[in-house]
């Protein structure tokens, strides 16, 4: 008889994601939804993909900041893409790049 | 980063206090600031402009030429750029002697090719990209296009360039770590990048 899983096994460190954590504060006001807006952004300028991969989390947002956690490998990616948010966000400041989400504080 | 340059217009001298642009470039991770006036006729050349005083920033007076007939005409000792933006254009200041920097060469079409980069690195003219060109539509992506093309180019004939803003509003600016960023899609190595965003690339005192 085959004991079945009930419990998944830890993911060891060496196969988890890095991920790094960026502090955003842009000029204009950005009432909606901007966990929408990065995603399709990006989607937009990289494909779907590459978005899957990226695994984009908006952690924390106010009208005029945001704190981003992204897989590190595509920490380049996505500051390109923060390069295209003119309209919706004016003049973008990267105000912290940290690994963890203390260090921000 | 470190001796990180940008231009700009002298339009966002005159919108904003001395002081905002000092926090403004400050939080962007930018110290030397060219400052242009844009030059159409002969005339102009002789109107002075008077810069703030700032104790943070590195604020220099520029011009920009938007015909290489003006190059004739310019005695000044100041940095200036030389508008392009045509294929006669191209050629003419690509094979100068008397000019040391290309502005803008994208256009509607390609209109720069090997034979103008094989002359860029003869005559020592270094091309500056306008990056604000990529942001705006219509012709974002024809833009963009052209730019991976000529730097490519550029790249192999050993031509030194750059990408600045030449920013009118606060909008138009981006900070140095997006530039960088940006600037790997470009197929550039991370030492290149750095080199070619500092300022040394402007005034070749490295």
């Amino acid at each position: 008889m085959v004991k079945l899983k009930k419990k998944l096994n830890v993911i060891r460190p060496t196969l988890r994601h890095k991920k790094i954590y960026f502090k955003l504060e842009f000029t204009k006001e950005y009432s909606n939804n901007l966990f929408s807006l990065f995603l399709k952004n990006y989607q937009n300028i990289f494909g779907l993909f590459s978005l899957v991969n990226a695994n984009i989390t908006l952690m924390k947002s106010t009208k005029n900041t945001a704190i981003v956690r992204i897989n590190k490998d595509y920490k380049d990616s996505f500051l390109t893409s923060i390069f295209y948010l003119k309209q919706d966000l004016g003049l973008v400041y990267v105000t912290k790049q940290v690994s963890t989400l203390k260090s921000l504080d | 980063m470190k001796n990180t340059f940008d231009f700009v217009m002298d339009d966002l001298i005159e919108k904003y206090s001395i002081e905002d642009l000092e926090e403004t470039f400050t939080k962007l991770n930018i110290k030397n600031i060219y400052v242009f006036r844009e030059i159409s006729k002969k005339e102009d050349l002789e109107k002075d402009f008077i810069l703030p005083k700032s104790k943070i920033l590195k604020l220099k007076k520029a011009y920009l030429l938007k015909e290489p007939s003006l190059a004739h005409f310019y005695k000044k000792k100041e940095l200036f750029l030389v508008t392009s933006q045509s294929l006669k254009n191209n050629t003419v200041i690509s094979t100068s002697k008397n000019i040391p920097f290309l502005y803008n060469p994208l256009s509607d079409k390609l209109i720069f090719d090997e034979q103008n980069a094989r002359s860029c690195f003869q005559h020592k003219v270094k091309v500056i990209f306008n990056y604000n060109l990529l942001r705006d539509k219509p012709l974002q992506n024809k833009y963009l296009k052209q730019n991976l093309f000529i730097v490519n180019l550029l790249k192999i004939h050993l031509v030194d360039f750059t990408f600045a803003s030449f920013a009118k509003t606060k909008e138009d600016l981006v900070s140095r770590d997006i530039l960088f960023s940006l600037l790997k899609n470009f197929d550039l190595e991370e030492s290149f990048i750095l080199k070619i965003l500092s300022k040394g690339m402007v005034d070749n005192k490295w």
